[in-house]
């Protein structure tokens, strides 16, 4: 699969990076390198998985389960140590718009 | 012909686990607590820190499962969910994707005493996200993570609902089945459970659907109803203006009961779902599945017929009884030990439900009411005081009086009886000498009477009881005074 410049641009977005003050020539050299990643990758499709159930994990662990017995928290104060705003036990961000976030 | 139009809706519920714990870490679930106090390292979504599904949400999201009549899938999996806000440490929401937990249930519910049904497309479990808040003009947003973590299912309808009023009607049913089953308060106010609408609207007898509009955020059954009135009344309106539906998320502003546009969709969402690989597959073996759907409580359905058929009860009562939490169980338990079923549905649409009104009395889980002096009044207590009625030992007002008295003290209602002197005076002689006393204390008003006036009686029958400090068997009293004022005696 070839990525295009399209491509390129759109996955950068959904990584909230701007690619717009990069030259062109730039630009087609990491679609390029991506292609070439993703080509790598496709080399799995030879491997014939007929029959086989698709692995979500690479070992075949079982299902672990903790009890439901909470654990004291290590309190705001530690918590934010490392926020790079503040107010009050808040996290200061950037104004975002009313009515929560993109996901249900 | 003026075109007809119908509407498409399906509602996607999310409801919160009602569990000690987040489903992924061990941090404590709160609510009101101050901000960023019960945020660990998982939920704060640190580097290196790691999920660990925990076993009561699973239980609680396959009681959910069973209960909606799903399938349940024995080999189900995590999924991330991946966008950008800064609610959302991680970067990504754990989800559940194209393996969820529940799938194909239905919900019955009823909508102007006739019976419909919506299809369950899915219930899958996940992670809330933290809250943020803005205040009105400063350029920045605040994040508390408290809520960050918690368990979550969303509960997605088919879109098979028509009206507004189907709308509400399914969403009121699906709480009552929540709380019936012991998964979440159903406190719609606290954000315990939220809904989302899908609206779209079509020509009648038209197959396609139109575009669909997301109206987010419908936290109670007022603001869904008007909302999604609203909204089918808007999209017809802009079709029939020759105008076009885009496909858009919008929210509720009850101030102007409209619904306004917050963003509108340009391509799909693009989330990059994944299996999540912090987390093994969930594996549901047959015995786990067995306790849960033999352990299942008693659903709200079958409770109202139940009450009806078995109880007597009308279908008003029998609703009531199960619409409000923790009646129901409440009501089995007096009407177990012996009470009339009318009796106790007396007390608990009574001097009960005033108590929690008043907030002398809440429901806290379990059976019985918890009372603001933090001890509970149970079943056994309300049959004990019933019976006190019912074998003469006090009167019905004095039975209100002893339940005001259980509402501060610990005491059993013979003991308070006792102790405020409200045994019942059913003794004619003594009856005798207080009417004699009021008759002789108030000879215009009996003259009076004689002479036609017969409401009168009542002001009389007021005074006796008074001057027995209300101890008196007011039917006792009723009868004596007639006795004396017709019968001459």
């Amino acid at each position: 699969m070839s990525v295009t410049l399209e491509t390129l641009k759109h996955t950068a977005e959904l990584a909230r990076l701007d690619l717009s003050l990069l030259p062109l020539e730039e630009q087609n050299r990491l679609a390029e390198q991506m292609s070439r990643i993703l080509a790598f990758v496709e080399q799995l499709s030879e491997v014939d998985v007929e029959g086989e159930e698709p692995m979500t994990h690479p070992i075949a662990l079982p299902t672990t389960l903790a009890e439901d017995v909470a654990v004291p928290a290590p309190g705001a104060a530690v918590m934010l140590a490392n926020a790079p705003a503040r107010s009050g036990d808040e996290i200061v961000v950037p104004r975002v718009l009313d009515g929560g976030g993109e996901g249900g | 012909m003026k075109t007809q139009y119908e509407a498409v809706i399906g509602l996607e519920v999310h409801a919160q686990l009602g569990t000690n714990t987040k489903i992924f870490s061990r941090s404590a679930v709160t609510f009101g607590e101050p901000a960023n106090s019960f945020v660990n390292e998982v939920c704060a979504g640190y580097p290196g820190s790691l999920p660990v599904l925990q076993r009561e949400a699973v239980t609680l999201a396959l009681r959910a499962g069973v209960a909606f009549g799903c399938n349940i899938r024995r080999k189900s999996q995590f999924a991330r969910k991946n966008y950008f806000y800064p609610d959302l440490p991680k970067g990504y929401q754990i989800s559940q994707f194209d393996a969820p937990l529940c799938e194909g249930g239905e919900l019955i519910f009823e909508v102007a005493g006739e019976s419909k049904r919506c299809g369950i497309t899915r219930i899958h479990m996940e992670e809330d996200t933290g809250q943020s808040s803005h205040a009105s003009d400063a350029p920045y947003s605040l994040i508390d993570l408290n809520r960050a973590g918690t368990g979550l299912i969303e509960i997605v309808s088919e879109p098979e609902l028509r009206t507004a009023e189907e709308a509400s009607a399914y969403f009121k049913e699906l709480r009552a089945i929540l709380v019936a089953i012991g998964i979440n308060d159903g406190v719609l106010a606290n954000g315990s459970m939220r809904c989302d609408a899908n609206v779209s609207v079509r020509p009648v007898g038209r197959e396609a659907f139109g575009t669909k509009v997301e109206v987010k955020n419908l936290n109670s059954f007022k603001f869904l109803r008007e909302a999604i009135g609203f909204e089918i009344e808007r999209q017809i309106a802009e079709i029939e203006a020759g105008g076009t539906i885009y496909q858009e998320t919008r929210l509720w502003d009850d101030a102007k009961k409209q619904t306004f546009m917050m963003r509108r969709k340009e391509g799909s969402a693009d989330y990059r779902y994944f299996p999540e690989p912090d987390l093994p597959p969930l594996l549901i073996s047959e015995a786990w599945l067995a306790e849960v759907a033999a352990t299942l409580p008693e659903l709200p359905a079958p409770t109202r017929a139940r009450l009806q058929e078995q109880c007597g009860l009308s279908a008003y009562d029998a609703g009531v009884l199960v619409a409000t939490d923790g009646f129901a169980p409440f009501f089995d338990g007096v009407a177990a030990l012996g009470t009339a079923p009318k009796a106790v549905t007396n007390w608990l649409s009574g001097s009960i439900l005033a108590g929690i009104n008043a907030r002398a009395l809440s429901f806290a889980g379990g059976v019985g009411f918890v009372t603001a002096a933090g001890h509970r009044i149970l079943p056994a207590g309300i049959a004990e005081l019933q019976k006190l009625v019912e074998d003469n030992t006090i009167s019905s007002t004095a039975s209100r009086t002893v339940f005001e008295k259980m509402l501060t003290t610990d005491a059993s209602p013979s003991a308070i009886v006792e102790r405020e002197g409200l045994r019942q005076v059913s003794d004619t002689g003594a009856i005798d000498a207080i009417i004699d006393e009021v008759l002789a204390a108030n000879p215009s008003e009996v003259e009076r009477y004689r002479a036609g006036q017969l409401p009168l009686f009542g002001f009389l029958v007021g005074l006796a009881m008074k001057a027995s400090k209300g101890k008196g068997d007011p039917k006792l009293v009723n009868a004596r005074l007639r006795a004396k004022l017709d019968g001459g005696a």
